[in-house]
């Protein structure tokens, strides 16, 4: 492992922050000694560990498999030309096992707790990395413990506990749950995916960036419109990327990146739109994509680097323009995304209108979340049933509402 | 004032305790009252090259980020307890 801040190494253990300077700890390949084609890749089943080789998981009896990963990737033609855009793909992480994306990281992750032979395993989340955990570690067989802010989507901790995880809801905000784990953590000697587990936990999430240029058949896209949270996710997609294209995989194409926040918790956002290096924390976030409302994003200053030099973008959505989103996705394509795959398309929308993005680009927005995991932020912004009597007459009377 | 100071990690392993009672007036006094304790080893890990402290560093008084206070100026009462804990990314 390598410290990506001041460049220490540290052998393969449970520990996130350089002991020198507390940057954060990444894995690194020998992508020499990786022997990786086309061919090969698609002879292999359809799930991340088709890409094992670029996975920090060595003793391959240790990895638990509920078959995340290689989800559709969507060509929305009806959504495009709604949005102005020719050619416009989403890739759709809502159909994973626990129906989010985080399945990619904690697959990895409670595979490296098995190898490490951790005791019990856990994380703090906003509530679809709790789900996840609590469903791998159910698989793997391990105790879970869950630290959630208590004003997490009921939904999302019915699910983590349905799992059996150790449920413990914080009085406080993610960061604070955050912190709270990280003690945890440290005290108990736990293997907490998001904490000690992080430098192969976040590599679960390049597995996106493979499947999009596998599935685009094997060439990159113009554009990627990410969500922003911690910022992990933006960054491993770029790592992704960038492992493919030192394995020959793809060529050095140029690809944007594109960071979507809700404008209740837009601190990478306003960074980027003030020009400033680094991140101002928000202390108290407030917006119904609760999978991203990480107020002190750790990842930030990398991702504003990162979207920089890739001249890409950062933008944020409200609440109101990321309902109309979901609504418009789900209604264009049939895709049901949470709030956090709303805010990429609402951002797209925005940034399309704007010129930043270009109708002739190729775009990829990658849906992170089912829109089950927030029904009850959802609810209330979707058409009630029309309540009629049994009869025809009833219904013909109604059927006028809808003008057909 | 007298102030508790609470570490985490490898600055509790470098300095070799986890509970430090200091006299200081604000965060960076208190920062800089430790450094000078503990040494070069110590101050090297908390302050960068230009002497900041560290990006990945996180100080709290009485449990709040001192980000969201008036940073490294936010003034210390008696009986107040500072954090310093590395930033966890979470996400």
């Amino acid at each position: 492992m390598v410290c990506r801040e001041c460049g220490a190494r540290y052998p393969i253990k449970l520990m996130y922050a350089c002991e020198k300077c507390f940057g954060p700890l990444e894995a690194v390949y020998t992508l020499e000694d990786v022997k990786l084609t086309p061919d090969l890749i698609k002879s292999r089943s359809k799930s991340i560990w088709r890409y094992h080789e670029l996975l920090p998981v060595k003793d391959r009896s240790s990895i638990v498999d509920l078959g995340t990963g290689y989800t559709p990737l969507h060509r929305c033609s009806r959504l495009g030309a709604k949005l102005g855009v020719k050619e416009l793909f989403v890739k759709d992480d809502t159909v994973n096992p626990t129906n989010s994306f985080k399945d990619r990281p904690s697959a990895v992750a409670i595979s490296k707790a098995l190898e490490f032979g951790a005791k019990a395993v856990g994380c703090p989340s906003t509530g679809n990395l709790a789900a996840s955990v609590a469903a791998h570690a159910a698989k793997a067989g391990l105790p879970c413990y869950v630290f959630v802010p208590f004003d997490t989507e009921l939904t999302k901790v019915l699910q983590a506990a349905a799992y059996g995880a150790r449920l413990v809801a914080v009085k406080g905000t993610y960061d604070e749950a955050n912190r709270l784990a990280a003690q945890v953590s440290e005290r108990f000697g736990y293997a907490f995916a998001n904490i000690n587990l992080r430098p192969f936990y976040v590599e679960g999430s390049k597995t996106l960036a493979f499947e999009i240029v596998e599935q685009l058949g094997w060439r990159s896209p113009d554009v990627v419109v990410v969500p922003l949270g911690s910022g992990a996710l933006m960054l491993a997609i770029k790592r992704g990327f960038e492992q493919f294209r030192k394995l020959g995989l793809i060529d050095d194409t140029p690809i944007r990146l594109v960071g979507a926040q809700a404008s209740g918790c837009a601190p990478i956002a306003n960074a980027f739109k003030a020009g400033d290096e680094d991140v101002t924390p928000i202390e108290h976030p407030d917006t119904i994509a609760k999978s991203l409302a990480i107020g002190d994003p750790g990842d930030g200053y990398y991702v504003l680097k990162a979207i920089r030099e890739s001249r890409g973008w950062v933008e944020s959505a409200t609440d109101d323009e990321i309902l109309d989103a979901i609504k418009l996705l789900a209604g264009s394509e049939g895709i049901f995304a949470e709030p956090a795959g709303g805010v990429t398309i609402a951002v797209l929308k925005k940034l399309v209108q704007s010129g930043v993005v270009s109708g002739d680009e190729t775009v990829v927005s990658c849906v992170t979340g089912n829109g089950f995991k927030a029904a009850d932020t959802i609810q209330g912004a979707v058409d009630k049933p029309l309540l009629i009597e049994p009869s025809l007459e009833a219904f013909e009377k109604v059927k006028e509402v809808w003008k057909v | 004032m007298s102030v508790s100071v609470e570490l985490s990690g490898v600055l509790s392993q470098v300095s070799g305790e986890k509970h430090i009672q200091v006299d200081s007036l604000t965060v960076a006094d208190a920062l800089e009252t430790l450094a000078d304790k503990y040494g070069d080893d110590f101050r090297g890990r908390l302050f960068d090259p230009n002497g900041k402290p560290r990006r990945f560093i996180n100080i709290y008084v009485n449990g709040r980020d001192c980000r969201f206070l008036k940073r490294l100026d936010t003034e210390l009462r008696a009986g107040d307890t500072v954090t310093i804990i590395p930033a966890v990314s979470g996400g």
